[in-house]
């Protein structure tokens, strides 16, 4: 089986599947001039979060290292970033520049108009996707390559087709010395215990059953009804789900079989060793995404057994249903099938094999729908209100 | 877990450890299906109407004992539960939830 993909290789020894240059708006006001750049500018992608200004302590940490996470994720060629003032822009671009990334930034106050910001903007954005598309892509070995694996729309087909298909890819790829991250904390609730068993070291497991207990408190504190009281919901059950453990277990599957290397916080970067890990995160797609993305995932696997059309804007999402009605309805929101193993005798390890293909496919620029399309969003995780 | 020449697959078993299988299509009381299971056909007869995504056991289990799929512990049976009968939240409950 191929070990190398076609890649840009970073300064930093890091590789991406993309060279695109990121258009980041540090703060809330400026997301819509942002928005109008990237508009204008073919070769940049824009990241925006609908918060940004008078978050504090945790809440301001993780917002500043999802947006400084996404613009160093290696898919980023360079880095434009629009905000209202100078500091607030630096407070963005100062780590950027510190990695040794390309990066600009538009400070509205310092512009004085919207149509000016919007124009020198673009006028950088365009001077950095012309210096970017100098790079060209090379032959980069598949231990580079940081896989995030995502469900959403989850139905009876999830536990049985597309998860444990993406599982068998995901070890395909840490069988080359790859890395795969799991997020969405609420989702293993129920299985913690068994996933724990698995970790490389006691204090790996404590940290991983540490996190559930915060989503746990936390969701108590938002109003939540009890987690584990309340699910299986009631659609999960009609679908012939019987306890949390089984509903989770399915979950769980899509991150393959290896053992668990280490638990990230949201949006933090594997430091170094390759393997599997866990990254705590909220279970809404686009935060999870957003997570895995600034943790440098360039690329993310999102089974879906009822749909689901969101993608990641910096790592370009697979799509990948197993449920044989969903594929038959909407064929064109799926880079992947693997309906089959339902309706049509295909094995576990031949959709596994699929799915790996159709992701190195992806690693060397293939596109997938949603990129196409532009069906992108991030969303940082939000631990408190704005004063 | 392997289908025979091309046949369709009725029931899904995802680990060998298992003893129940996922019903890949609704089955009908008084229905018997052949199954591959570690190495063994298994001929199981449906003791009911079980749904498309429902389980189904594959060997009897009795009050108490564990409810295994994906070779992991899903719940305790809490009822006696025959092979062929619909394996669901009226007869298994979280492994916690039950004493055996």
């Amino acid at each position: 089986m191929t070990r190398e993909f076609a890649g840009y290789l970073r300064k930093d020894g890091r590789a991406g599947i993309r060279n695109e240059v990121a258009v980041i708006s540090a703060i809330d006001s400026l997301n819509p001039v942002a928005a109008k750049i990237a508009d204008l500018v073919r070769g940049s992608v824009l990241v925006t979060d609908l918060f940004g200004r008078k978050m504090g302590g945790k809440n301001h940490a993780i917002r500043i290292r999802s947006l400084t996470g996404m613009a160093m994720n290696p898919n980023v060629g360079a880095v434009l970033v629009v905000s209202l003032h100078m500091p607030s822009a630096l407070s963005v671009a100062g780590p950027i520049a510190e990695s040794g990334k390309d990066v600009e930034i538009v400070a509205f106050q310092d512009v004085g108009s919207t149509l000016k910001a919007i124009e020198q903007g673009a006028r950088l954005a365009v001077k950095l996707v012309k210096a970017c598309s100098t790079q060209r892509r090379q032959a980069v070995p598949l231990a580079c390559l940081t896989l995030g694996v995502e469900c959403g729309g989850s139905d009876f087909s999830s536990g049985i087709s597309g998860n444990p298909a993406i599982g068998r890819a995901a070890d395909l790829l840490l069988d080359q010395g790859g890395t795969v991250i799991l997020s969405e904390t609420p989702e293993i609730m129920g299985a913690e215990h068994i996933l724990a068993r698995r970790a490389v070291s006691r204090e790996v497991g404590d940290k991983l059953l540490q996190c559930v207990r915060e989503m746990e408190m936390l969701a108590k504190a938002t109003g939540f009804e009890d987690v584990r009281a309340s699910n299986p919901s009631a659609d999960n059950r009609k679908g012939g789900l019987s306890t949390l453990a089984e509903k989770s277990l399915g979950a769980v599957l899509k991150a393959g079989s290896k053992p668990l290397q280490g638990v990230l916080d949201f949006a933090e970067r594997p430091p170094g060793v390759p393997g599997f890990y866990f990254m705590t995160t909220p279970a809404p797609a686009c935060e999870s995404m957003t997570g895995l993305a600034a943790g440098g995932a360039q690329v993310i696997v999102f089974n879906t057994g009822l749909g689901n059309p969101i993608a990641n804007p910096i790592a370009p999402t697979i799509k990948v249903t197993g449920n044989p009605f969903t594929y038959a309805q909407c064929p064109d929101d799926f880079d992947v099938s693997v309906s089959d193993i339902i309706s049509g005798g295909m094995t576990l390890e031949a959709g596994g094999e699929r799915i790996f293909r159709e992701m190195l496919d992806v690693a060397s620029g293939k596109k997938t729908y949603s990129e196409i399309l532009g069906i992108t969003q991030s969303t940082i995780q939000v631990l408190g209100p704005s004063v | 877990m392997s289908s025979k020449g091309g046949e369709v697959r009725v029931l899904m078993i995802m680990h060998p450890a298992d003893n129940v299988a996922v019903c890949l299509r609704p089955l009908e009381a008084g229905e018997i299906i052949q199954v591959m299971h570690a190495g063994k056909t298994l001929s199981i007869e449906a003791r009911g109407a079980v749904p498309l995504g429902h389980k189904v056991a594959l060997s009897q289990v009795a009050r108490g004992q564990k409810v295994i799929k994906y070779g992991e512990t899903i719940g305790r049976a809490l009822k006696d539960i025959a092979a062929g009968e619909h394996v669901h939240d009226h007869n298994i409950a979280d492994y916690e939830g039950v004493t055996p």
